[in-house]
């Protein structure tokens, strides 16, 4: 039977989890310490649990989640890659895990040389003059990168400039990051091989424009081939280049965006460089500038001094200043760290050329039996159309669904936007052929029962511990509350 | 200890602000020295507040352990 009980349900009155150590201190009362009207008259209804119940509670709620540990999860653009456990070791080491972020910089020298590291090192991979580790997501980063954007046309002409121009196959964080930043927001076209339409770029790109903000690739997992041409067109206009990184995990050691003609990128280091990404975060999304933009980078800011130590600077008068408490996840950075020092430059390359060949290969096994509305080859993901099985009243979303019950998680469905009944599918480097085989295996069964036996789709899923739920009524009107029986 | 006072007199929960009559952040440099991490400074978020130093020891420190912090923090103002 599913499992389902809340650890309010568990309770026992008396029962208890822990033992404290015998106080050898002298002991006075909560009363005589603190005024009455701070005291509670009853004590607080948490759960009285074992241990026990404890451990087997959250490991039967674990059981019933997916996740990448579990199962294939190719949820496209979001790099859903084995997290390797070495990072979790390193980063647990207790100088890392128990140091407190306001120790002394003398005593976190270790830490602080980490950080250091790493932003040195995403530099490099991104051809960037200078990394800021501190955003904690890939959003943040986007607002940080605009914010920079705009303290530099500022800086430079006095004026912010007033609009960003973004394609239509955008990732909804682009808009919405950079309309916090103040920007009016014009939307550029595809042109019919999925890239971005040149002319539509031309008939927008003026000195108004602050920015482009561009995915590469693209959100249809499509090589912007033309993309030197843009970033030219936008600087010889003044306008600056945003990248958003989210898909960096195609181009590792291929191609780096401050040689594209980058200005700006963030990195998600939750997809690309294996942090924990599945119980939603928390993310890391470091920023990566040009020189020219370097002095707007907010603070703190880790930089080496001259005795090679590496210290906060928080003596940077241009900043458009802190993002958020302390200095950026650290456990993510440590994580990312490990990760990119146990790849090395040549596995890194090894990472995107086998994440390209294998959403390839399954594009191309996938092929005959959905719809490819940009044709291939792809890059690190594929995007599908289900139009064709929409005419059996089968929707990219009953795909899904069906696709629980034999065993995967599903694809991004219905983005990008551009592509009708989206099925965006992003294997990793991380997965086999027989992983991938099974995959393709259930996506080519689908099809057929799409043709033959569509009701059977249309009540999937039926093996998942909740079935089709209602999404829209679920986050308007969320029935968070439980009340004693 | 003389020249150490509570900086608020209000009652307080988990942690508290100590006036010093040295820096306070050259007495945490010289706790460090005995393996302690002192507490925070509050210069940096307020300089009225430039003496003060904010102290948690939390449950898990012993009476040992928080007695050698008084011991030498007497010994490093004194």
């Amino acid at each position: 039977m599913r499992y389902d009980k809340l650890i309010f349900e568990l309770s026992a009155p008396g029962r208890v989890g822990y033992s404290l150590p015998a106080s050898d201190v002298p002991e006075k009362k909560s009363s005589e310490l603190l005024p009455g009207k701070y005291l509670r008259e009853a004590p607080p209804e948490l759960p009285e649990v074992s241990e026990f119940d404890v451990v087997r509670h959250y490991t039967r709620l674990s059981q019933l989640n997916y996740g990448v540990d579990t199962h294939f999860y190719p949820l496209g653009s979001c790099t859903m890659k084995y997290n390797p456990k070495l990072n979790e070791d390193m980063a647990r080491l207790a100088g890392f895990a128990r140091l407190h972020p306001l120790t002394p910089e003398s005593l976190a020298s270790g830490a602080l040389k980490l950080m250091g590291e790493l932003s040195e090192s995403l530099a490099e991979i991104t051809g960037m003059h200078t990394v800021s580790l501190q955003p904690a997501a890939g959003a943040q980063g986007e607002l940080t990168g605009v914010l920079m954007i705009r303290a530099y046309h500022l800086a430079k002409e006095k004026r912010p400039r007033t609009k960003v121009l973004i394609p239509d196959s955008a990732h909804g964080t682009n808009p919405a990051s950079t309309a916090i930043a103040g920007y009016q927001i014009v939307q550029l076209k595809s042109d019919a091989s999925g890239e971005v339409d040149i002319l539509d770029l031309e008939r927008h790109l003026d000195e108004d424009v602050a920015a482009l903000m561009i995915t590469v690739p693209n959100t249809l997992g499509l090589f912007e081939s033309k993309i030197l041409e843009i970033t030219e067109m936008c600087h010889t206009k003044g306008a600056l280049v945003y990248m958003d990184g989210a898909n960096l995990n195609a181009i590792l050691g291929i191609a780096r965006p401050g040689d594209l003609g980058f200005d700006v990128v963030h990195l998600n280091l939750h997809k690309t460089f294996t942090t924990p990404h599945g119980g939603g975060g928390p993310g890391a999304g470091p920023v990566g500038v040009k020189a020219a933009l370097v002095p707007f980078l907010p603070v703190p800011h880790v930089v080496k001094d001259d005795g090679g130590d590496y210290r906060l600077d928080w003596d940077r008068p241009q900043s458009i200043g802190k993002l958020q408490a302390f200095w950026g996840n650290f456990g993510m950075l440590a994580r990312a760290s490990a990760y990119i020092r146990t790849m090395g430059p040549d596995g890194l390359r090894a990472v995107s050329d086998n994440a390209v060949l294998n959403a390839n290969y399954l594009m191309k096994r996938l092929e005959p039996y959905y719809d490819l509305p940009y044709p291939g080859p792809c890059m690190h993901e594929c995007v599908f159309s289900a139009r064709r099985q929409k005419q059996h009243g089968v929707s990219a979303m009953d795909i899904a669904k069906r696709l629980l019950d034999l065993g995967f998680y599903a694809p991004s469905t219905y983005f990008p936007l551009v592509v009708e009944e989206a099925l965006m599918i992003e294997p990793t480097e991380t997965e086999s052929k027989e992983t991938i085989d099974s995959f393709c295996d259930a996506m080519i069964q689908i099809a057929k029962e799409a043709e033959t036996d569509p009701a059977s789709i249309l009540n999937a899923p039926v093996t998942t511990p909740v079935k089709r739920l209602d999404q829209t009524l679920a986050a308007r009107q969320p029935n968070l509350r439980w009340t004693r029986p | 200890m003389p020249g150490v006072r509570l900086a608020f007199q209000a009652p307080f929960f988990h942690e508290f602000v100590l006036q010093l009559p040295k820096s306070p952040e050259r007495v945490v440099k010289a706790l460090a020295k005995q393996k302690i991490l002192a507490g925070i400074p509050l210069k940096a978020y307020d300089r009225q507040l430039k003496d003060s130093l904010l102290v948690a020891v939390t449950e898990n420190r012993t009476r040992e352990e928080i007695d050698a912090f008084a011991h030498h923090l007497a010994s490093i103002v004194s």
